[in-house]
Parts: structure tokens; sequence; C-alpha cells
């Protein structure tokens, strides 16, 4: 593994304006965001909604490519390659997003749609996919039954936590979790932390988790940042609380 | 008497299936009580029936939901509409469902304001951007000139609470009202709710956020499976959970109080 690290160098982009800023002009999603994230770190970056989060997400992801700015892993610019040539960097970076349908598709059983990922990205033979999905679903607690059953008849918070398992079953270097957190309770957003965390210590997996949440984001992260209005404007390390603070308040 | 009382309440759903199974609970003036408890509980439910609008195909099956002496379950839509605003209040999960997305809100605030307090056309326009500079909008023309889409989703639920400060309902029932918003925004609502309490409105708060939960209610009731199976305040709930789903809350909720971030600006 060594010690790789995604540099965000720079990252700036804009969309075509709304009607409310008027005809012509851009909206500025990001501008100039400059942040290291290094293997093994986890990250939490909040910021109220508008604020560029997701924008921030897709970029890391390939799914979008900066107006400027750069996205290096371990050097290689991500943000100036193809589509094609992302591929092989699929596997090392991976993400989820609040809508889970984005990534699974509804009519498919939970099993075929975890087992996409594994065949694209994986030369795991069929038998070592099924091992695999089938071990994941044990240590995460959830029914092997619910494999059998198309996505879209599971509730919102098993999809989610279905879209979390798809991604780390390649067993990513860095994911990057956008909002997979928000309109869980707060019981089943702590089952959802903990698989997080138990992954981490087992395999060692960076985090960048974009939330409105600062609970989530204390127990998720090793530092955390601020974004507003598309710039990184504070950064966070963590404070303890005595225990006579913590009675008081 | 003024008070906000559910007596026994139970509501069925289209299918014969029982989702609140005789819920009793009271809310007094300037006194704030919040419900908690496993999504499925029951929770919005409660809200909905409380104002008198059971969900689509639910019923109320049996009790009683009674505002200041007066029984709602049995009100004709037209009455419970003349109580909509002036005396009971609500604040939804996401403020977007509370606005008509076709119309700025400005012209969706007077015509709440002209209507329900028979303001003339200006001083309905005054008391809108009077009550958005007190929810801590400043920028009152660009809210008012806005549609709701244009909005960020806590400057909109600022802008509900802005309607009720005008309404000024003895009562607000409050589903989930923080969930959906940054730490900014949800620290100035959990604010104007305080200032609603303090100006004795009696609050009913739907929420899982132990920090709302402890800074607002006085009392904490958790449903489970449709019945109220514990309540004490939320100081009494930490130290004493008695069930499962309590217990985990409590667990983190407490984990929550360890620490926090250090910020630093750059």
């Amino acid at each position: 593994m060594g010690m790789g690290e995604m540099v965000v160098e720079n990252l700036s982009k804009s969309y075509p304006g709304s009607g409310a800023s008027g005809r012509g002009s851009r909206l500025r999603a990001l501008d100039r965001v400059i942040f290291r994230w290094r293997e093994g770190e986890s990250i939490a970056v909040m910021g109220a909604s508008g604020s560029g989060k997701s924008t921030l997400a897709r970029l890391l992801l390939g799914l979008e490519r900066p107006d400027a700015g750069a996205v290096r892993l371990d050097g290689t610019n991500l943000s100036a390659l193809s589509v094609q040539a992302w591929r092989p960097y699929r596997r090392k970076v991976q993400g989820v997003f609040q809508d889970a349908s984005g990534t699974l598709n509804p009519r498919m059983s939970a099993y075929v749609n975890m087992e996409e990922a594994l065949r694209n990205l994986t030369d795991m033979t069929r038998r070592e996919r099924r091992r695999e999905i089938e071990g994941l679903m044990e240590r995460f607690r959830m029914e092997r039954e619910l494999l059998k059953v198309p996505v879209r008849s599971l509730s919102g918070g098993q999809q989610r936590r279905l879209a979390l398992l798809r991604a780390l079953s390649v067993k990513p270097s860095y994911l990057v979790l956008d909002e997979v957190l928000s309109g869980l309770d707060r019981v089943s957003c702590d089952a959802v932390l903990e698989t997080l965390a138990d992954y981490r210590e087992g395999y060692g997996c960076s985090y960048l988790l974009i939330t409105h949440d600062a609970y989530a984001a204390y127990r998720m992260a090793d530092r955390c940042l601020l974004l507003e209005e598309g710039r990184l404007t504070a950064s966070a390390v963590k404070e303890r609380r005595t225990d006579r603070q913590a009675i008081s308040t | 008497m003024a008070i906000l009382k559910l007596d026994r309440l139970a509501v069925t759903a289209a299918g014969g299936r029982m989702l609140l199974r005789g819920v009793s609970l009271q809310v007094r003036l300037g006194e704030a009580v919040g419900v908690t408890g496993e999504s499925g509980s029951g929770k919005t439910t409660l809200l909905k029936a409380a104002m008198g609008v059971p969900g689509k195909g639910c019923s109320v099956s049996g009790g009683s939901i009674e505002l200041d002496g007066r029984r709602l379950e049995g009100l004709a839509p037209g009455e419970r509409r003349l109580l909509a605003g002036t005396s009971l209040g609500f604040i939804p999960q996401l403020p977007m469902t509370a606005f008509d997305a076709r119309i700025e809100v400005g012209r969706q605030m007077r015509a709440i304001f002209r209507k329900r307090l028979g303001l003339s056309r200006a001083a309905a326009s005054e008391l809108a951007r009077e009550k958005l500079r007190q929810a801590n909008l400043p920028d009152a023309d660009r809210v008012l000139a806005s549609r709701p889409g244009a909005l960020s989703g806590g400057m909109l639920q600022r802008t509900t609470i802005a309607i009720l400060l005008g309404l000024q309902p003895s009562y607000v029932l409050a589903d989930e009202p923080t969930s959906a918003l940054d730490p900014d925004n949800r620290e100035a609502v959990v604010r104007l709710l305080l200032q609603m309490k303090s100006a004795s409105a009696g609050l009913l708060i739907v929420s899982h956020d132990p920090e709302v939960l402890e800074r607002l209610c006085d009392r904490v009731l958790v449903l489970h499976d449709g019945e109220l199976v514990e309540q004490g305040s939320m100081a009494e709930l930490l130290a004493r959970p008695r069930r499962g789903w309590t217990r985990r809350f409590a667990a983190t909720a407490l984990q929550q109080r360890e620490g926090e971030w250090a910020w630093e600006r750059w």
C-alpha cells in the first residue's frame, strides 16, 4: 500500500447560471479548492446545501471534469483522464451517494447489483464473488435473503447499506461518501457508522464523508473541512470535552 | 381550558393495520413535548392525527383529540382549515413541502397573512419583512422576491418559522424540524423554537436529535409500534433508558457529547 495520497489542487468548477442570476452568468460551484487526503486518513467535509459539496464528490470520482485545477492520485492527474483511462482507478476510488438508485438498478436483485461491481472491477471467479458477497452480508449483519429480492422492494435504509457494501466489496483505498447518512434515524445512522469504522479497521480504507451532521463527522473523521459557497473556509481538529463540561451542556 | 390533549388516540391504516394504539398526551401553553422512536413507530402519524389530518387512507379509530376544549377528530375539513396557522401551526421536515414551488415566497406569505389575520396588502408585506428579519433572514426583500426553489433548505425552514412568528399559533407541531439542516441553520431553528416557547406557544416536536430534545423539551415520549413505551425528561431517559431502542439512542446521545470540533478560520 505505501503512503499514497490524493492531492486536490486549485479545483474550480462552474455551471451555466439559472434564471435568478441572469442569462449567460455562470454559477461558481467550486472555487480554487485545495487539500490533501492521505491514505489511511478520514476527512469530513461539512457545508450548507448549495455550498459545492456534491460537486466536489463528483470531481473526486471523475464523474465530471473541473474547469481548472486537478485531482492527483499518487502523482497521476485523474482529472485529465478519459472515461476509459479512469477505469483502472475505479477500483481504488469508489463513491456512494445519498440516492442509492444512482448506483443500484432497482429492477435487478440485490445480488446481481452487488456482483456487477466485482465482475467489472476484479478478476474474481463466480464462486469467489459469491463468497465475497455473502461474507460481507454476514459481516454487516444483513440477512442473506435480501440478496434475492429486487432492490426496489427494499427500504431506503437497506438500499443505502447495500450501495455501501457494493462499494466496499471491491476494497477501495479511497471512499467518497456523499450524504449517505441523511434521512436515517439515529440508530440506523449509527449502524452505518459502525459498519464503516469496522471496515476501516480491517482494510485501512480512507473516507471522505460529506455531511450536514457534526455528530457523524465527529465519529467518522480525523479532521473536518468547511465548504462555503464553493470555497474551503475553515478546518477543524477534534477537541475532547471534559466530563464536567459534558454534564453542564 | 388551554390544552392540546390526545386521549387514547388510535389510528388505523387502510388495510386495517393499527398505526397508533391508544396514545395519550397533553401539551400546555409554554410547554414543549418531544416525541422520539425508531422509524415506523408512528411519530409522523401522531403529528398528522394531532393536526386533525390523518394520512391517506388512515382514520382515527378510537380516542379523541381536543384543542382548547374543542374536539378535532370529527371536524369537517373546512372547519379544520380555520384552525390552521392561528390555533395550530406546522413545521415540516422538508420546508419545500409547505410552499407552492411556482409562486414567489412573498406572494405566498402575504396571502397567508391577509387571509388568516385579515391584514391589508401593505400591512401583510410589512409583517412578512419584519418576521423574516426576526427569523434571521436579513435580506428579506430577496427572500420575498424568490421562488421557493431558489432558496436553500435552511432559508426556507426559517421562512416557514417566520410565517408562524407572524401568525402566532397557540400550538406548533414540528416534524423533524432540524434533521435536513446544516449546523448553523439547525442552531437558528432551535433558537427560534425556544423563542416561540417562551412566547408561551405549546410545542409538540418529533425529533431524533438528542440536543433538540434536551434543549427544547420539558418531557420526551418514546413511541414503539404505535404505543408510548417510555417517558421522562431527556436527562432521565439518557440516565435510565429501559428498552432496547431507547438504550441505543441514549448511548449515541451520550457519545455525541464526548467532544466536538475545534474550528479554525482560514
